[in-house]
């Protein structure tokens, strides 16, 4: 009997075992000293300690990312951010934005642009060669605009679809011609086109899959292992001088407790993902960690589905955004490290923004306006009846952004107060894009009532984008994921993306504005702030990029001015 | 008779206790609870103090009362998942312990296989499939653990069929769905009982590793949920698991520890052989293949999903051991 309850014990203290195991499964690596499990087989060179590293020495960076890109190339990459950031290491454009947005020349030295604003002549830098050691030239940038004309599924196809001709005078000289005056054809095209060199993608016909990092960035794609890490070695030969870090190990750890724990540790000296706002005031208070924070313009809002009722109807959406508190999100979701939304889609750090446009938080007036509408709790069960049908339907959330479901049970249970039922369900990524954004192409419909929603950095950055946000023609409003319809946008839009003058263009976008802020295709909820912590005694050159964070080319070349 | 052997168990009656005191916060939790716990009553991260005990979650929610509710949750999913096990694995194995032929032979397979599939990982698979639901959780789970309660009750039929009853019945012309139904489904029915009860506390374990994984449905507040979002918001780094983690983690393991007690000393109740035999077993060596008795399967321990190595103790040469004797 003594033996029998002596194995029944045991098995019962295994149980309370592991459920502390379950409890603990975040590796907590409070020593230095503790191995970090996803660490990647890292080169005997990286492991040299680099906090210790005095100026002479190479400088070794590790910088942990959450996914991997797989191809570092610009057909291949898989996410906006940090994918495309990291593809900015070993592609260069002609043009780069310096930390507050303005396109700068940079592969290009100038852009003259003629009198009607349709023809751009461009000067190419001298001295620049590919990482192979091939020169830089004029016939290049053709190809690649040709080749991301011909090949769609890049990013790079749309805007530089309607390019009329590109013709190359001379070695150092491209020219293009436009049908009509582009505006924002420096920020959108010359600083964001990656130049692909000709000699390696001339006979390229599955850019997907090709296997090939050669750029005239400042570093080079010196090994990568799928989902374990990315290596980078500095271009000594770079044309804006040798980067100032030597080697960037670019681990790939995809939670991102482990990531904070193992910058906390010094596992990692820098990361791209942003911290959590639980743990700034740790890693402020923290001497060996320096913490980078500015406005971010990434974006978190609230997308209806714009067709269906009875979201459809702009009053509804209006006493829907009355009734959700965005600086109450911010205060409790971001703990205050963010900006509550502008109704009109612009952060209100933005030279653009109207700041007249302001959200009202008012449940009052939102009851009032359903109540106007007819649409009243009939039965007695708390829920308003439209036409009959009970007001109901459902929230869909990313089951991987807990920030991002909390926002949506906040949400619900404001709306809960004006007698609408919301219904918040997670699901994961893709099947959430499936339903909102099938193919991520808006002309093949929507099937949902509300979903949580974001764009990243670079969509705000350029302000005429938000055109492809609101726009009826899918192929315009590319980005108009919820399906509205507003004749009188389609027409200030099609006017702002033919106008030049940044007057004009200031007193259309705030007229654009407005409407949004009156129609509501969206609710923006809040701006989370960018904050980046690092290790500043192995790297602390960072540039912060308004709106955009430290992860980007210029952080590595603290000396080039563009 | 269940009862009264129940109750000279000592470890069985601290089952019964542990498991009573948390079935009643589970059902008197609007009353016990100091808050809401969908209601915001605090700021967000709160430490612990008078007003709240275990301190404020990401959002400034109750702990403690978030920890009083998930009682509901997680014991709502672990009973009707085990439920659903018990079913299945009661119907499998009356089936296969009675029908000897190919029927009972492929249903054998088919336990055979379910018991070797890498439990976590299909699971895992399967709730991303599936969705985020409790329910798909419950389908899930109830779908992937009721092979071990098949094989034990199997042996439990197979040596009922050969009982003096059955034989008698079945002489006297008895139906096959007469003879399962009336004179071997009873003979099994506290069996399953007590498997359903281990069960149980596998699947509240089972149940919390997939929420805190976020496979859950992140909107439900189960223990795992409480979990989930402690390491989310990283309680790890800044100390809060101290009052987040632990005492979630201490809720499952009494849950789960009283369910198993129980359900230990309701199966030494029913069968009095193991106590018997239980000091023989320890060192005997793995016997052939061959299974015809009611042994106590050890192997349904709660932790058994989790680790793999817990599977390779040598219980199953004990149980063929017994049924040799």
């Amino acid at each position: 009997m003594f033996r029998s309850n002596l194995r029944v014990a045991g098995i019962g203290v295994l149980g309370i075992l592991i459920a502390l195991v379950i409890a603990a499964c975040a590796p907590v690596a409070q020593q230095p000293s503790s191995p970090v499990a996803q660490q990647p087989n890292a080169p005997a060179a990286t492991v040299a300690s680099p906090t210790s590293a005095p100026s002479a020495q190479p400088v070794s960076l590790r910088m942990a990312i959450l996914t991997d890109e797989r191809i570092l190339q610009p057909y291949a990459y898989v996410t906006g951010y940090p994918g495309w950031n990291m593809l900015g290491l070993v592609y260069d454009s002609l043009f780069v934005l310096d930390a507050n947005n303005t396109p700068k020349p940079w592969l290009a030295t100038g852009d003259q642009v003629s009198a009607d604003g349709l023809t751009h002549t461009i000067t190419l830098r001298d001295g620049v060669k590919w990482q192979d050691g091939q020169p830089f030239t004029s016939a290049d940038v053709k190809f690649a605009f040709e080749y991301y004309q011909k090949n769609t599924h890049s990013r790079w196809t749309p805007p530089v679809k309607n390019i009329t001709s590109i013709e190359t005078p001379d070695d150092k000289t491209v020219v293009i011609t436009l049908p009509a005056p582009d505006p924002s054809f420096e920020r959108r095209l010359l600083a964001d086109v990656p130049i692909i060199p000709q000699h390696v993608w001339k006979d390229v016909t599955e850019p997907k899959t090709f296997e090939n990092n050669i750029g005239t960035g400042p570093f080079k794609l010196a090994e990568h292992k799928l989902d374990e890490f990315y290596r980078f070695e500095a271009n000594p030969d770079y044309f804006m001088g040798k980067p100032a870090v030597d080697e960037i190990l670019m681990p790939i750890i995809k939670d991102p407790t482990t990531v904070f724990s193992s910058l906390k540790t010094g596992e990692i000296q820098a990361t791209t993902v942003p911290l959590s706002p639980e743990l700034v005031k740790d890693f402020e208070g923290n001497s060996d960690l320096k913490v980078e924070r500015g406005p971010g313009f990434a974006t978190t809002m609230l997308q209806f589905n714009d067709e269906r009722a009875p979201w459809d109807n702009a009053e509804v959406r209006q006493a829907v955004a009355l009734a959700i508190d965005t600086q109450k999100l911010v205060d409790t979701v971001l703990l205050g490290y963010g900006t509550p939304g502008n109704p009109g889609w612009l952060h209100p750090a933005h030279t653009f923004h109207d700041p007249s446009i302001k959200a009202v938080y008012d449940p009052a007036k939102a009851k009032e306006i359903l109540d106007g509408l007819g649409y009243k709790d009939t039965d007695n069960d708390g829920v308003r009846e439209a036409d009959g049908k009970p007001m109901a339907g459902e929230l869909l959330v990313q089951s991987n952004n807990p920030q991002r479901i909390r926002s949506a049970e906040l949400i619900a249970a404001a709306l809960k107060e004006i007698g609408l039922n919301i219904k918040v369900t997670s699901l994961d990524t893709d099947s959430v894009d499936a339903k909102t954004w099938p193919e991520f192409d808006v002309s093949k419909g929507r099937d949902f009532d509300l979903a949580m929603w974001g764009w990243s950095a670079p969509v705000m950055v350029n302000p005429l984008r938000m055109t492809e946000l609101v726009v009826s023609d899918p192929t315009k409003g590319s980005i108009n994921i919820g399906g509205y319809k507003n004749p009188e946008v389609d027409t200030l839009a099609a006017e702002l993306t033919t106008t030049v003058d940044p007057v004009k263009q200031k007193e259309l976008i705030q007229k654009l504005e407005a409407i949004i802020a009156r129609d509501l295709p969206f609710v923006m909820l809040y701006y989370q702030d960018g904050i980046y912590a690092f290790r500043p005694a192995t790297y602390g050159q960072w540039m912060y990029q308004q709106g955009q964070g430290i992860m980007n080319k210029l952080s590595f070349l603290p000396n080039a001015k563009p | 008779m269940i009862w009264h052997s129940l109750r000279r168990n000592r470890l069985g009656m601290l089952g019964l206790v542990l498991l009573g005191g948390i079935v009643l916060m589970a059902v008197f939790a609007n009353w016990l609870a100091p808050y809401d716990p969908s209601k915001l009553t605090g700021q967000p991260f709160e430490s612990p103090s008078a007003a709240h005990w275990l301190g404020t979650n990401d959002i400034g929610q109750d702990i403690f009362s978030e920890l009083i509710y998930g009682a509901r949750v997680s014991l709502l999913i672990g009973v009707l998942a085990a439920a659903i096990a018990i079913v299945i694995g009661t119907t499998v194995g009356l089936l296969a312990g009675y029908r000897q032929g190919p029927l009972g032979a492929g249903l054998m397979r088919l336990v055979d296989v379910v018991l070797v599939i890498p439990f976590l990982p299909l699971m895992v698979l399967l709730a991303a499939y599936l969705g985020q639901s409790i329910w798909n959780l419950v389908i899930v789970i109830g779908l992937l653990i009721w092979a071990r309660p098949a094989r034990v009750i199997r042996s439990q039929v197979l040596s009922l069929t050969e009982r003096d009853y059955v034989l008698a019945s079945r002489v006297v012309g008895a139906k096959d769905n007469r003879i399962l139904v009336r004179a071997i489904l009873p003979g099994v029915l506290s069996l399953a009982l007590a498997q359903f009860v281990l069960a149980a506390s596998g699947t509240i374990l089972l149940e919390a590793s997939l929420s805190f994984l976020g496979l859950g449905d992140p909107t439900q507040k189960s223990w795992g949920t409480i979990l989930f979002y402690a390491q989310a918001r990283n309680a790890f780094l800044t100390g809060a698991w101290l009052w987040w983690v632990l005492p979630t983690g201490l809720m499952i393991t009494l849950t789960v520890v009283g369910f198993a007690l129980i359900g230990f000393a309701m199966e030494e109740a029913l069968n009095p052989r193991l106590k018997a035999s239980r000091a023989i077993a320890v060192s005997s060596k793995p016997a052939p293949k061959k299974q015809s008795n009611p042994g106590r399967a050890t192997d349904t321990a709660p932790s058994e999903p989790l680790t793999s190595t817990v599977r390779t103790t040598p219980s199953s040469g004990r149980v063929d051991k017994i049924g040799a004797e």
